[in-house]
Protein backbone atom coordinates (compact mmCIF):
# COMPACT_ATOMS: atom_id res chain seq x y z
CA UNK A 1 0.00 0.00 0.00
CA UNK A 2 2.76 2.24 0.77
CA UNK A 3 4.70 1.55 -2.18
CA UNK A 4 1.11 2.77 -4.25
CA UNK A 5 0.72 5.80 -2.34
CA UNK A 6 4.58 6.72 -3.35
CA UNK A 7 3.75 5.59 -7.17
CA UNK A 8 1.28 7.69 -6.80
CA UNK A 9 2.81 10.56 -5.06
CA UNK A 10 5.52 10.99 -7.80
CA UNK A 11 3.15 10.72 -10.60
CA UNK A 12 0.84 13.88 -9.01
CA UNK A 13 3.92 15.32 -8.65
CA UNK A 14 5.41 15.04 -12.01
CA UNK A 15 2.05 16.04 -13.66
CA UNK A 16 2.26 19.13 -11.51
CA UNK A 17 5.69 20.04 -12.66
CA UNK A 18 5.01 19.26 -16.15
CA UNK A 19 1.83 21.69 -16.08
CA UNK A 20 4.19 24.07 -14.31
CA UNK A 21 6.61 24.59 -16.88
CA UNK A 22 4.09 24.11 -20.02
CA UNK A 23 1.60 26.63 -18.68
CA UNK A 24 3.15 29.99 -17.82
CA UNK A 25 -0.50 30.63 -15.86
CA UNK A 26 -0.75 27.36 -14.07
CA UNK A 27 1.33 29.06 -10.50
CA UNK A 28 -0.15 32.03 -11.12
CA UNK A 29 -3.41 31.18 -9.07
CA UNK A 30 -1.22 31.26 -5.84
CA UNK A 31 0.06 35.24 -6.45
CA UNK A 32 -0.95 37.85 -4.17
CA UNK A 33 -0.63 40.37 -7.08
CA UNK A 34 -3.88 40.38 -7.70
CA UNK A 35 -6.21 44.01 -8.53
CA UNK A 36 -9.11 43.58 -6.45
CA UNK A 37 -10.32 47.55 -6.64
CA UNK A 38 -11.80 49.16 -9.26
CA UNK A 39 -9.83 50.02 -12.22
CA UNK A 40 -9.95 52.19 -15.01
CA UNK A 41 -9.98 50.83 -18.35
CA UNK A 42 -8.94 52.74 -22.06
CA UNK A 43 -9.08 51.03 -24.88
CA UNK A 44 -7.19 52.35 -28.18
CA UNK A 45 -7.88 50.41 -31.22
CA UNK A 46 -4.67 50.52 -33.23
CA UNK A 47 -4.40 49.10 -36.73
CA UNK A 48 -2.63 45.45 -36.33
CA UNK A 49 0.22 44.85 -38.99
CA UNK A 50 -1.30 41.88 -41.61
CA UNK A 51 0.65 38.73 -41.85
CA UNK A 52 0.83 35.64 -44.51
CA UNK A 53 0.26 32.71 -43.02
CA UNK A 54 0.68 30.57 -45.79
CA UNK A 55 2.06 30.41 -49.26
CA UNK A 56 1.45 27.60 -51.70
CA UNK A 57 4.02 25.50 -54.26
CA UNK A 58 4.75 27.43 -57.37
CA UNK A 59 2.45 25.24 -60.01
CA UNK A 60 4.02 25.69 -64.02
CA UNK A 61 2.20 24.83 -67.09
CA UNK A 62 4.48 23.02 -68.71
CA UNK A 63 4.42 20.54 -65.74
CA UNK A 64 4.92 20.35 -62.23
CA UNK A 65 6.93 17.33 -60.09
CA UNK A 66 8.35 17.41 -56.98
CA UNK A 67 7.69 21.28 -57.03
CA UNK A 68 9.49 22.02 -59.68
CA UNK A 69 9.00 24.36 -63.08
CA UNK A 70 9.82 23.29 -66.30
CA UNK A 71 11.26 26.28 -68.96
CA UNK A 72 9.02 26.14 -72.18
CA UNK A 73 10.78 24.79 -75.57
CA UNK A 74 11.28 26.04 -78.72
CA UNK A 75 11.84 29.77 -76.77
CA UNK A 76 8.40 29.87 -75.05
CA UNK A 77 7.18 31.28 -71.97
CA UNK A 78 6.07 29.38 -69.38
CA UNK A 79 3.63 30.63 -66.93
CA UNK A 80 3.47 29.73 -63.07
CA UNK A 81 0.84 30.36 -60.59
CA UNK A 82 1.37 30.41 -56.83
CA UNK A 83 -0.95 31.72 -54.08
CA UNK A 84 -1.22 33.61 -50.73
CA UNK A 85 -3.40 33.53 -47.82
CA UNK A 86 -2.82 36.81 -45.36
CA UNK A 87 -4.17 37.82 -42.45
CA UNK A 88 -5.20 40.69 -40.61
CA UNK A 89 -6.76 41.25 -37.36
CA UNK A 90 -8.54 43.82 -37.92
CA UNK A 91 -10.12 42.17 -40.54
CA UNK A 92 -10.05 40.76 -44.20
CA UNK A 93 -11.31 44.68 -45.08
CA UNK A 94 -8.43 46.24 -43.96
CA UNK A 95 -6.06 44.21 -46.30
CA UNK A 96 -5.13 46.34 -49.12
CA UNK A 97 -6.05 44.14 -52.22
CA UNK A 98 -3.85 46.61 -54.63
CA UNK A 99 -0.76 46.10 -52.58
CA UNK A 100 -1.04 42.13 -53.57
CA UNK A 101 2.69 41.54 -54.56
CA UNK A 102 4.57 38.67 -55.83
CA UNK A 103 8.44 38.50 -57.09
CA UNK A 104 10.27 35.43 -57.55
CA UNK A 105 14.02 36.18 -57.73
CA UNK A 106 16.71 33.53 -59.27
CA UNK A 107 20.24 32.16 -58.19
CA UNK A 108 21.83 34.72 -60.39
CA UNK A 109 19.98 37.10 -59.17
CA UNK A 110 17.23 37.87 -61.70
CA UNK A 111 14.42 39.21 -59.99
CA UNK A 112 11.11 38.67 -61.64
CA UNK A 113 7.56 40.49 -60.46
CA UNK A 114 4.11 38.80 -60.47
CA UNK A 115 0.41 40.15 -60.57
CA UNK A 116 -1.93 39.59 -57.92
CA UNK A 117 -5.53 39.18 -57.46
CA UNK A 118 -8.12 38.10 -55.00
CA UNK A 119 -8.76 34.75 -55.40
CA UNK A 120 -12.34 33.77 -55.85
CA UNK A 121 -12.11 31.39 -53.15
CA UNK A 122 -10.53 31.01 -49.61
CA UNK A 123 -11.27 27.39 -48.57
CA UNK A 124 -11.35 27.26 -44.75
CA UNK A 125 -10.13 30.87 -44.32
CA UNK A 126 -10.75 32.99 -41.48
CA UNK A 127 -13.12 35.99 -41.75
CA UNK A 128 -9.95 37.67 -41.37
CA UNK A 129 -7.59 36.29 -43.87
CA UNK A 130 -7.52 36.63 -47.94
CA UNK A 131 -6.17 34.54 -50.50
CA UNK A 132 -4.49 36.02 -53.58
CA UNK A 133 -3.65 34.13 -56.23
CA UNK A 134 -0.34 35.57 -58.63
CA UNK A 135 1.09 34.85 -61.66
CA UNK A 136 4.36 35.49 -63.34
CA UNK A 137 5.64 34.88 -66.91
CA UNK A 138 9.18 32.67 -66.88
CA UNK A 139 11.19 32.58 -70.11
CA UNK A 140 13.01 29.91 -71.46
CA UNK A 141 16.81 31.93 -70.95
CA UNK A 142 16.47 32.36 -66.92
CA UNK A 143 19.13 30.56 -64.97
CA UNK A 144 18.18 26.99 -63.36
CA UNK A 145 18.29 26.38 -59.81
CA UNK A 146 16.85 27.77 -56.64
CA UNK A 147 14.32 30.73 -56.69
CA UNK A 148 12.62 32.54 -54.11
CA UNK A 149 9.08 33.63 -54.23
CA UNK A 150 8.64 36.55 -52.37
CA UNK A 151 4.91 37.57 -51.34
CA UNK A 152 4.20 40.74 -50.00
CA UNK A 153 0.83 42.55 -48.70
CA UNK A 154 -0.19 45.79 -46.84
CA UNK A 155 -3.19 46.65 -45.10
CA UNK A 156 -4.75 50.28 -45.43
CA UNK A 157 -2.19 52.00 -42.97
CA UNK A 158 0.73 50.53 -44.80
CA UNK A 159 2.13 47.96 -42.53
CA UNK A 160 3.87 45.73 -44.66
CA UNK A 161 4.15 41.36 -44.82
CA UNK A 162 6.50 39.83 -46.45
CA UNK A 163 7.01 35.93 -46.66
CA UNK A 164 10.18 34.83 -48.57
CA UNK A 165 10.13 31.30 -47.48
CA UNK A 166 8.41 29.68 -50.43
CA UNK A 167 11.40 28.23 -53.00
CA UNK A 168 11.27 26.03 -56.06
CA UNK A 169 13.50 24.63 -58.57
CA UNK A 170 13.67 26.20 -62.02
CA UNK A 171 15.04 23.22 -63.94
CA UNK A 172 17.50 23.01 -66.46
CA UNK A 173 16.34 22.99 -70.17
CA UNK A 174 18.33 21.93 -73.35
CA UNK A 175 17.44 22.73 -76.72
CA UNK A 176 18.68 24.05 -79.82
CA UNK A 177 17.87 25.44 -83.62
CA UNK A 178 19.98 25.45 -86.17
CA UNK A 179 19.92 26.72 -89.80
CA UNK A 180 19.28 23.39 -91.67
CA UNK A 181 21.02 23.77 -94.71
CA UNK A 182 24.81 22.49 -95.38
CA UNK A 183 25.30 22.19 -99.06
CA UNK A 184 28.52 22.99 -101.75
CA UNK A 185 27.21 24.16 -104.76
CA UNK A 186 29.88 23.60 -106.88
CA UNK A 187 32.96 21.96 -105.17
CA UNK A 188 36.49 21.32 -107.26
CA UNK A 189 37.78 17.95 -107.42
CA UNK A 190 41.48 19.52 -107.13
CA UNK A 191 41.54 22.74 -104.67
CA UNK A 192 41.70 21.93 -100.68
CA UNK A 193 40.03 24.42 -98.57
CA UNK A 194 36.82 24.44 -100.20
CA UNK A 195 33.79 26.26 -97.50
CA UNK A 196 30.21 25.43 -97.44
CA UNK A 197 28.01 27.66 -99.00
CA UNK A 198 26.08 27.56 -95.93
CA UNK A 199 28.86 29.18 -93.45
CA UNK A 200 28.00 30.65 -90.98
CA UNK A 201 25.72 27.92 -89.74
CA UNK A 202 23.70 29.61 -87.10
CA UNK A 203 22.85 27.65 -84.17
CA UNK A 204 20.53 29.24 -81.46
CA UNK A 205 20.25 27.89 -77.85
CA UNK A 206 16.27 27.81 -76.75
CA UNK A 207 17.57 26.50 -73.28
CA UNK A 208 18.75 27.84 -70.42
CA UNK A 209 22.23 26.99 -70.00
CA UNK A 210 25.14 27.00 -72.13
CA UNK A 211 25.39 24.83 -75.31
CA UNK A 212 28.54 22.76 -76.68
CA UNK A 213 27.93 20.97 -79.41
CA UNK A 214 29.56 17.59 -81.42
CA UNK A 215 28.83 16.53 -84.95
CA UNK A 216 28.86 13.20 -86.14
CA UNK A 217 29.37 12.88 -90.09
CA UNK A 218 28.79 10.04 -92.78
CA UNK A 219 30.29 9.75 -96.17
CA UNK A 220 28.63 11.05 -99.10
CA UNK A 221 27.60 8.99 -101.92
CA UNK A 222 27.02 10.05 -105.33
CA UNK A 223 23.44 10.27 -106.37
CA UNK A 224 23.58 9.76 -110.18
CA UNK A 225 25.21 7.02 -112.21
CA UNK A 226 27.97 6.59 -109.76
CA UNK A 227 26.71 5.78 -106.78
CA UNK A 228 29.45 3.91 -105.42
CA UNK A 229 31.32 7.04 -105.54
CA UNK A 230 32.23 8.68 -101.49
CA UNK A 231 33.22 11.98 -100.45
CA UNK A 232 34.81 10.13 -96.78
CA UNK A 233 33.56 11.99 -93.87
CA UNK A 234 36.94 12.82 -92.59
CA UNK A 235 36.96 15.22 -95.82
CA UNK A 236 34.92 17.48 -93.58
CA UNK A 237 36.26 19.44 -91.28
CA UNK A 238 34.12 21.96 -88.70
CA UNK A 239 34.90 24.97 -86.71
CA UNK A 240 33.30 27.80 -84.16
CA UNK A 241 36.06 29.78 -85.84
CA UNK A 242 36.52 31.20 -89.10
CA UNK A 243 38.84 32.84 -91.37
CA UNK A 244 42.69 34.46 -91.05
CA UNK A 245 45.64 32.84 -92.99
CA UNK A 246 45.01 29.45 -92.56
CA UNK A 247 41.54 29.44 -92.88
CA UNK A 248 39.76 28.59 -89.31
CA UNK A 249 37.54 26.07 -90.68
CA UNK A 250 39.76 24.26 -92.32
CA UNK A 251 42.91 23.99 -90.39
CA UNK A 252 42.69 20.76 -88.82
CA UNK A 253 43.74 19.75 -86.14
CA UNK A 254 44.94 23.24 -85.20
CA UNK A 255 41.35 25.01 -85.16
CA UNK A 256 39.14 22.71 -86.40
CA UNK A 257 38.38 18.98 -86.50
CA UNK A 258 37.74 16.66 -88.88
CA UNK A 259 34.48 14.83 -88.91
CA UNK A 260 35.00 11.01 -88.14
CA UNK A 261 32.78 8.02 -90.06
CA UNK A 262 29.22 7.72 -87.25
CA UNK A 263 31.23 9.02 -84.35
CA UNK A 264 30.46 12.42 -82.55
CA UNK A 265 33.26 14.96 -82.27
CA UNK A 266 33.16 18.10 -80.38
CA UNK A 267 33.68 21.17 -82.49
CA UNK A 268 35.93 23.76 -80.85
CA UNK A 269 35.11 27.04 -80.58
CA UNK A 270 31.40 26.75 -80.19
CA UNK A 271 29.64 27.61 -77.07
CA UNK A 272 26.01 28.72 -77.75
CA UNK A 273 25.52 30.86 -74.74
CA UNK A 274 22.08 31.42 -72.65
CA UNK A 275 20.44 34.60 -72.97
CA UNK A 276 18.18 36.93 -74.72
CA UNK A 277 16.96 36.29 -78.30
CA UNK A 278 19.95 37.73 -80.36
CA UNK A 279 22.16 37.02 -77.52
CA UNK A 280 21.92 32.85 -77.63
CA UNK A 281 23.38 32.19 -80.87
CA UNK A 282 26.86 30.95 -82.09
CA UNK A 283 28.03 30.33 -85.61
CA UNK A 284 29.75 26.45 -87.12
CA UNK A 285 31.80 26.70 -90.14
CA UNK A 286 31.86 23.72 -92.63
CA UNK A 287 35.03 23.53 -94.88
CA UNK A 288 36.48 20.23 -97.53
CA UNK A 289 39.99 21.27 -96.27
CA UNK A 290 41.65 18.21 -98.19
CA UNK A 291 41.95 18.15 -101.87
CA UNK A 292 39.67 15.35 -103.30
CA UNK A 293 41.41 14.58 -106.74
CA UNK A 294 42.68 11.29 -104.77
CA UNK A 295 39.32 10.14 -104.80
CA UNK A 296 38.18 10.02 -108.41
CA UNK A 297 35.03 11.23 -108.22
CA UNK A 298 32.53 11.62 -111.09
CA UNK A 299 32.26 15.47 -111.58
CA UNK A 300 28.78 15.01 -113.32
CA UNK A 301 26.76 13.55 -110.05
CA UNK A 302 25.66 15.03 -107.34
CA UNK A 303 27.07 13.72 -103.87
CA UNK A 304 24.35 13.23 -100.80
CA UNK A 305 23.61 10.94 -97.53
CA UNK A 306 20.35 10.46 -99.25
CA UNK A 307 21.83 7.01 -100.79
CA UNK A 308 22.82 5.53 -97.56
CA UNK A 309 20.23 7.42 -95.03
CA UNK A 310 22.87 7.78 -93.05
CA UNK A 311 21.64 11.36 -91.33
CA UNK A 312 24.62 13.97 -89.96
CA UNK A 313 23.91 14.53 -86.48
CA UNK A 314 24.21 17.70 -84.30
CA UNK A 315 24.37 16.48 -80.59
CA UNK A 316 24.36 18.87 -77.69
CA UNK A 317 27.35 17.60 -75.15
CA UNK B 1 41.66 14.19 -115.67
CA UNK B 2 38.15 13.45 -114.02
CA UNK B 3 39.71 15.03 -110.69
CA UNK B 4 40.43 18.45 -112.23
CA UNK B 5 36.68 19.15 -113.32
CA UNK B 6 33.82 20.53 -111.14
CA UNK B 7 31.63 19.04 -109.60
CA UNK B 8 28.45 20.85 -110.64
CA UNK B 9 25.83 19.33 -108.78
CA UNK B 10 24.71 20.13 -105.45
CA UNK B 11 25.88 18.20 -102.51
CA UNK B 12 23.53 18.32 -99.74
CA UNK B 13 24.27 17.19 -96.25
CA UNK B 14 21.01 18.46 -94.92
CA UNK B 15 18.24 21.06 -95.91
CA UNK B 16 14.91 22.59 -94.86
CA UNK B 17 13.76 23.82 -91.40
CA UNK B 18 14.55 21.72 -88.88
CA UNK B 19 12.15 18.88 -88.22
CA UNK B 20 12.97 17.28 -85.15
CA UNK B 21 12.96 20.35 -82.79
CA UNK B 22 13.02 19.13 -79.64
CA UNK B 23 14.28 19.51 -76.34
CA UNK B 24 15.01 17.71 -72.65
CA UNK B 25 14.39 19.31 -68.87
CA UNK B 26 16.92 17.73 -66.45
CA UNK B 27 15.71 17.87 -62.71
CA UNK B 28 19.65 17.37 -61.77
CA UNK B 29 22.82 18.46 -64.00
CA UNK B 30 25.88 19.62 -62.83
CA UNK B 31 25.78 22.34 -60.54
CA UNK B 32 22.78 20.66 -58.73
CA UNK B 33 24.30 16.62 -58.59
CA UNK B 34 22.16 14.10 -57.08
CA UNK B 35 23.01 13.29 -53.53
CA UNK B 36 22.13 9.68 -52.46
CA UNK B 37 23.16 7.15 -49.11
CA UNK B 38 24.31 4.07 -49.78
CA UNK B 39 21.44 1.70 -50.23
CA UNK B 40 19.05 4.43 -51.29
CA UNK B 41 16.72 4.13 -54.42
CA UNK B 42 16.26 7.64 -55.93
CA UNK B 43 13.64 8.53 -58.94
CA UNK B 44 14.15 11.29 -60.96
CA UNK B 45 13.13 12.26 -64.61
CA UNK B 46 13.95 13.85 -67.65
CA UNK B 47 10.90 15.57 -69.44
CA UNK B 48 11.03 15.77 -73.31
CA UNK B 49 9.02 18.33 -74.92
CA UNK B 50 8.51 18.46 -78.95
CA UNK B 51 8.40 21.76 -79.90
CA UNK B 52 8.73 20.74 -84.04
CA UNK B 53 5.33 20.18 -86.21
CA UNK B 54 4.84 16.31 -86.18
CA UNK B 55 4.71 13.41 -83.59
CA UNK B 56 8.79 12.23 -82.50
CA UNK B 57 10.25 8.87 -81.55
CA UNK B 58 12.78 9.56 -79.27
CA UNK B 59 15.35 6.73 -78.40
CA UNK B 60 17.06 7.62 -74.77
CA UNK B 61 20.14 5.61 -74.35
CA UNK B 62 22.00 5.32 -70.86
CA UNK B 63 25.84 5.96 -72.23
CA UNK B 64 27.31 6.17 -68.99
CA UNK B 65 26.00 4.91 -65.30
CA UNK B 66 24.51 1.91 -65.91
CA UNK B 67 25.84 0.44 -62.79
CA UNK B 68 23.62 2.76 -60.69
CA UNK B 69 20.97 4.16 -63.13
CA UNK B 70 18.40 2.70 -65.20
CA UNK B 71 15.90 4.09 -67.79
CA UNK B 72 11.94 2.69 -67.55
CA UNK B 73 11.58 2.58 -71.50
CA UNK B 74 14.47 3.38 -73.91
CA UNK B 75 11.31 4.12 -76.64
CA UNK B 76 9.38 7.55 -76.63
CA UNK B 77 6.84 8.77 -78.82
CA UNK B 78 5.75 12.48 -78.18
CA UNK B 79 3.31 14.07 -79.73
CA UNK B 80 3.58 18.08 -81.39
CA UNK B 81 3.70 20.11 -78.44
CA UNK B 82 3.26 17.52 -75.71
CA UNK B 83 6.01 16.24 -73.53
CA UNK B 84 7.31 12.99 -72.33
CA UNK B 85 8.53 11.75 -69.25
CA UNK B 86 11.66 9.69 -68.87
CA UNK B 87 11.75 8.06 -65.54
CA UNK B 88 15.22 7.16 -63.98
CA UNK B 89 16.09 5.00 -61.16
CA UNK B 90 19.09 5.46 -59.25
CA UNK B 91 20.45 2.56 -56.59
CA UNK B 92 23.72 2.96 -55.36
CA UNK B 93 24.50 -0.80 -53.47
CA UNK B 94 24.97 -0.76 -49.38
CA UNK B 95 28.88 -0.07 -48.34
CA UNK B 96 29.50 1.92 -50.97
CA UNK B 97 31.77 4.90 -49.86
CA UNK B 98 30.62 8.32 -48.87
CA UNK B 99 32.35 10.71 -51.66
CA UNK B 100 31.95 7.80 -53.96
CA UNK B 101 31.08 9.99 -57.54
CA UNK B 102 29.13 8.79 -60.28
CA UNK B 103 28.16 10.25 -63.90
CA UNK B 104 24.27 9.10 -65.33
CA UNK B 105 24.64 10.80 -69.02
CA UNK B 106 21.72 9.78 -71.60
CA UNK B 107 21.90 10.29 -75.10
CA UNK B 108 18.13 11.22 -76.77
CA UNK B 109 18.22 10.68 -80.68
CA UNK B 110 15.55 11.51 -82.77
CA UNK B 111 14.47 8.18 -84.73
CA UNK B 112 11.65 10.07 -86.55
CA UNK B 113 11.87 9.34 -90.54
CA UNK B 114 14.01 11.79 -92.15
CA UNK B 115 12.39 13.54 -95.57
CA UNK B 116 13.21 11.85 -98.94
CA UNK B 117 15.21 13.18 -101.84
CA UNK B 118 18.00 14.84 -101.36
CA UNK B 119 16.91 17.00 -98.71
CA UNK B 120 17.70 15.28 -96.40
CA UNK B 121 17.58 17.05 -92.38
CA UNK B 122 20.33 17.12 -89.99
CA UNK B 123 18.93 14.79 -87.04
CA UNK B 124 19.41 16.52 -83.94
CA UNK B 125 20.26 14.82 -80.39
CA UNK B 126 20.55 15.59 -77.25
CA UNK B 127 23.02 14.64 -74.59
CA UNK B 128 21.89 15.27 -70.84
CA UNK B 129 23.92 13.82 -67.85
CA UNK B 130 23.89 14.73 -63.98
CA UNK B 131 26.56 13.99 -61.12
CA UNK B 132 25.43 11.40 -58.65
CA UNK B 133 27.21 12.00 -55.26
CA UNK B 134 27.32 9.12 -52.25
CA UNK B 135 26.86 11.43 -48.84
CA UNK B 136 26.67 10.34 -45.21
CA UNK B 137 24.28 7.97 -43.89
CA UNK B 138 22.59 4.96 -44.32
CA UNK B 139 19.36 4.16 -45.97
CA UNK B 140 17.74 2.86 -42.57
CA UNK B 141 18.81 6.66 -41.38
CA UNK B 142 16.59 7.93 -44.22
CA UNK B 143 13.47 7.01 -41.82
CA UNK B 144 14.61 8.83 -38.86
CA UNK B 145 11.31 9.27 -38.19
CA UNK B 146 10.27 5.90 -37.64
CA UNK B 147 13.52 5.87 -35.57
CA UNK B 148 11.96 8.36 -33.21
CA UNK B 149 8.65 6.11 -32.91
CA UNK B 150 10.91 3.17 -31.96
CA UNK B 151 11.72 5.40 -28.75
CA UNK B 152 8.21 6.29 -27.69
CA UNK B 153 7.16 2.41 -28.12
CA UNK B 154 9.90 1.42 -25.77
CA UNK B 155 8.51 4.41 -23.86
CA UNK B 156 5.58 3.13 -23.93
CA UNK B 157 6.19 -0.68 -23.09
CA UNK B 158 8.24 0.24 -20.00
CA UNK B 159 4.93 2.26 -18.99
CA UNK B 160 2.69 -0.64 -19.10
CA UNK B 161 5.30 -2.83 -17.90
CA UNK B 162 5.75 -0.44 -14.53
CA UNK B 163 1.46 -0.86 -14.55
CA UNK B 164 1.71 -4.50 -14.57
CA UNK B 165 3.95 -4.96 -12.23
CA UNK B 166 2.22 -2.67 -9.57
CA UNK B 167 -0.95 -4.50 -10.28
CA UNK B 168 0.60 -7.31 -9.68
CA UNK B 169 1.58 -6.43 -6.44
CA UNK B 170 -1.22 -5.26 -5.52
CA UNK B 171 -3.00 -8.45 -5.82
CA UNK B 172 -0.65 -10.31 -3.87
CA UNK B 173 -1.32 -7.69 -1.15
Amino acid sequence: MVKALVFFAVALVSVVVLMGSASAGFFDFFKKDVRQGPVDVGVTVESVAPTIVFVSNVAGDVLNIHGTVSPRGGGGTTVTRVSFIAEDLNGAGDLNDASAGMRYRGPGGTALAGTCGVAPTCSGCAVTQKNYSCNADMEYYYEPGTWTVNASIKDNSANLAVDTKRTFQYLLYREISHAGNVNWAGISLVDSNQLSDSNPFLLTNLGNAALSVSVTGYGLNGTGANPEDQIPASNFSASGNTGGDPLAECDVPAQAVALSQGVPVTVPGVSVPRGLPGNNQDNMYFCIYPSLSSLNLNPGQGYSTSATGNQWAITIV
Amino acid sequence: MKGAMLVFALVVLAAGVIADGFGVTSEYYSERPLEIRAGESIDTFFVIQDNGGSDLTIEAILLEGSEVASLSENIYEVSTSATGQVNVRVSVPQGTPVGTEYNVKVLFESVSEGEGGESVNFQTNIESSFPVIVVEGTSEQLGSGEGSNFWIWVLAAVIVLIIIIFAVLKARK
